[in-house]
């Protein structure tokens, strides 16, 4: 079963085609790697398998994430989606984070999304929710929930910061989820347990996993399929031992050769 | 650069001249509330004309304040560090290019301030001088004339390494000269190191947080780890026969272009201490999948085991006995786990 199906799919912005005609299906509890240099429009294209593109935005073509028709949906029916099933994970948790705010009530943030706002007995389910998050945090790899909880942004690392926004997206429960760049800014032994959480996490909870990187070391290991993207355009979708043993695009080929220096 | 006689008689190396010299180098950051962060813990250090020294270790190791201290851009709390020559020409590229330049100059003043600055008037002097450090990197006549603020990272890395070249230094400090930069870029600039020392016969030190990237283009390395150096010797030897944890668990992580060769778990847990709370004994000790009781009881210090080749670790001995502990060789390797193997038969006899 495909998690995602695009058909001819394109967005652009103020008359600027950003992705165009792009057909693809990825297999639902998969990892799926979208690799392309910079400009490429990776980014764009994971923000668009989750929804996220500004109202303005020209939309082409067709766009199914976990049984959701996402072009005909409004832009206040396709927030309701992100907020459970779709789920973007920024590159950098300096940035998605609130530098004021302690981790604790970014989570609590979260839990109250997910006890909906308006519902009876919400305060209730919250906090059974943020205990169970709280709970959770140690097989994140938090050593010390207590101290990291009542921790601003800035005092963490930038692995914990990660972390932090893994925790913040499982307490979703994703169907999706669209990991950009999750090893950006990371030292290699940091991002090795980042790789590795998120495909144990993957295991357990069976999400989706698209990951979008310039490193062919984890596309390697980590990816059951590989799209590679130029300007905007799908120009190689295949799986990791083909792709290594000859990629069949000009772009893949180029990037095999760089990474190979 | 004629060799260690020009007025530091104490600088000999074994063969080519010590540009400059660190023994048990300390810094100290002051911080507020009376509390001190030690960023190098007292490390000893040696870079020789003509070889490519690569400081290698994560963020938080410490390996920046070395290269600022050699710089002379920080003054070192303790430790002694020595330049063959009182007045030894230094240049030094930083990490981003973008913020270490003046954005208002084109690229050739940016490149010709070190000289004026030493007092060189504008002239047709400098303007060889100039010419010669872009040709060097590669820089045509028209990335010349373009402003900073135009310019894309890999052009400004690459004035960023004219800038330094430009003076002739007979030490160069490349602080993670690659680490901004894209994949394309990035092969480009260690290109161009690799050229820097061919044609020159300058002391280089590389720093970097990526083993790999740096493979190719050192003849030496030294590991850091919070504050201290916890393995070093000739690149070639580090590959083929590393023996500190940490330096293991760096090349464990490293992902090969092969799905066909899968890595090793990455045996280290947790993340690298604050350096406000050194662990006492092993700085390693916490997270270090060998770890024994001893390790905790006194630090361990760098002892030879083989010619220029040396480890900071009490355990190291077992490493070497134990074939299913040698991590896979850059060619043809396996997952191997050492955990079980070492906890299962525990060695005190080096216990200090």
């Amino acid at each position: 079963m495909s998690a995602l199906e695009l058909d001819g799919f394109g967005l652009g912005v103020d008359g600027k085609a950003l992705l165009s005609d792009v057909s693809l299906e990825l297999a639902a509890g998969r990892t799926h790697a979208v690799i392309g240099e910079r400009g490429s429009s990776k980014t764009v294209m994971l923000r668009s398998l989750v929804g996220m593109w500004p109202e303005s935005a020209e939309v082409s073509g067709r766009l199914r994430a976990d049984g959701l028709d996402l072009v005909s949906l409004t832009a206040r029916e396709r927030l309701a989606a992100r907020r459970e099933r779709l789920l973007y994970l920024p590159p950098s948790g300096r940035e998605a984070l609130n530098p004021v705010e302690r981790v604790d009530r970014h989570l609590l943030d979260v839990c109250s999304v997910r006890a909906g706002w308006a519902r009876a007995g919400r305060r209730s389910r919250r906090e059974s929710l943020f205990a169970e998050a709280a709970d959770d945090l140690t097989k994140l790899g938090i050593a010390d929930p207590d101290r990291v909880l009542a921790s601003i942004p800035d005092e963490l690392s930038g692995g914990m910061r990660k972390r932090v926004l893994i925790a913040m997206a499982l307490l979703l429960k994703p169907a999706v989820l669209a990991a950009d760049d999750p090893t950006s800014g990371l030292d290699v032994t940091i991002s090795r347990q980042i790789l590795d959480l998120l495909a144990e996490l993957q295991g357990e909870e069976g999400f989706t996993l698209v990951i979008a990187t310039q490193d062919l070391g984890i596309v390697a290991h980590y990816a059951s399929t590989i799209t590679v993207l130029r300007s905007g355009t799908v120009v190689e979708h295949t799986d990791p031992a083909t792709f290594f043993a000859g990629p069949a695009s000009e772009t893949g080929a180029a990037m095999l050769a760089r990474a190979r220096v | 650069m004629g060799g260690g006689d020009t007025g530091g008689a104490s600088l000999r190396g074994n063969g080519a001249a010590v540009v400059a010299r660190a023994q048990g180098l300390r810094k100290v950051f002051r911080l507020k509330r009376g509390r001190d962060l030690v960023a190098v813990a007292g490390i000893s250090l040696e870079i020789r004309a003509g070889e490519v020294l690569g400081l290698v270790g994560e963020s938080g190791s410490g390996k920046s304040t070395v290269g600022r201290c050699f710089m002379r851009l920080l003054t070192p709390d303790g430790g002694e560090l020595r330049w063959h020559d009182p007045d030894t020409t230094m240049g030094m590229v930083f990490q981003e290019p973008r913020e270490s330049f003046n954005r208002q100059f084109r690229i050739w003043q940016a490149i010709a301030d070190p000289v004026q600055a030493a007092g060189m008037r504008l002239g047709d002097e400098l303007a060889q001088r100039v010419k010669a450090a872009a040709t060097s990197v590669d820089l045509s006549p028209s990335d010349l004339l373009s402003g900073v603020a135009e310019a894309s990272d890999e052009t400004l890395q690459r004035a960023s390494i004219a800038r330094a070249l430009v003076t002739d230094p007979e030490l160069l400090v490349l602080d993670e000269p690659t680490t901004s930069l894209d994949p394309d870029a990035r092969a480009g600039v260690l290109e161009l190191i690799r050229r820097v020392r061919a044609d020159r016969s300058m002391a280089i030190l590389l720093i970097s947080h990526d083993l790999l990237a740096v493979r190719s283009v050192t003849d030496r390395l030294a590991i850091m780890y919070l504050g201290k150096i916890v393995e070093q010797g000739p690149t070639a030897a580090l590959f083929a026969d590393p023996r500190h944890p940490y330096t293991r668990a760096l090349l464990e992580s490293a992902l090969e272009l092969d799905p066909a060769r899968p890595p090793p778990p990455v045996e280290l847990r947790g993340e690298i201490p604050s350096p406000l709370e050194r662990p006492p004994g092993c700085p390693l000790e916490p997270r270090c999948p060998m770890a024994i009781d001893a390790c905790s009881a006194a630090e361990p210090v760098l002892e030879p085991i083989a010619s220029g080749h040396d480890v900071a670790c009490i355990r190291v001995s077992e490493s070497a006995e134990d074939p299913s502990l040698t991590v896979r060789s850059p060619a043809g390797r396996s997952p191997v786990d050492h955990r079980g193997s070492v906890t299962g038969r525990p060695h005190e006899e080096r216990t200090q």
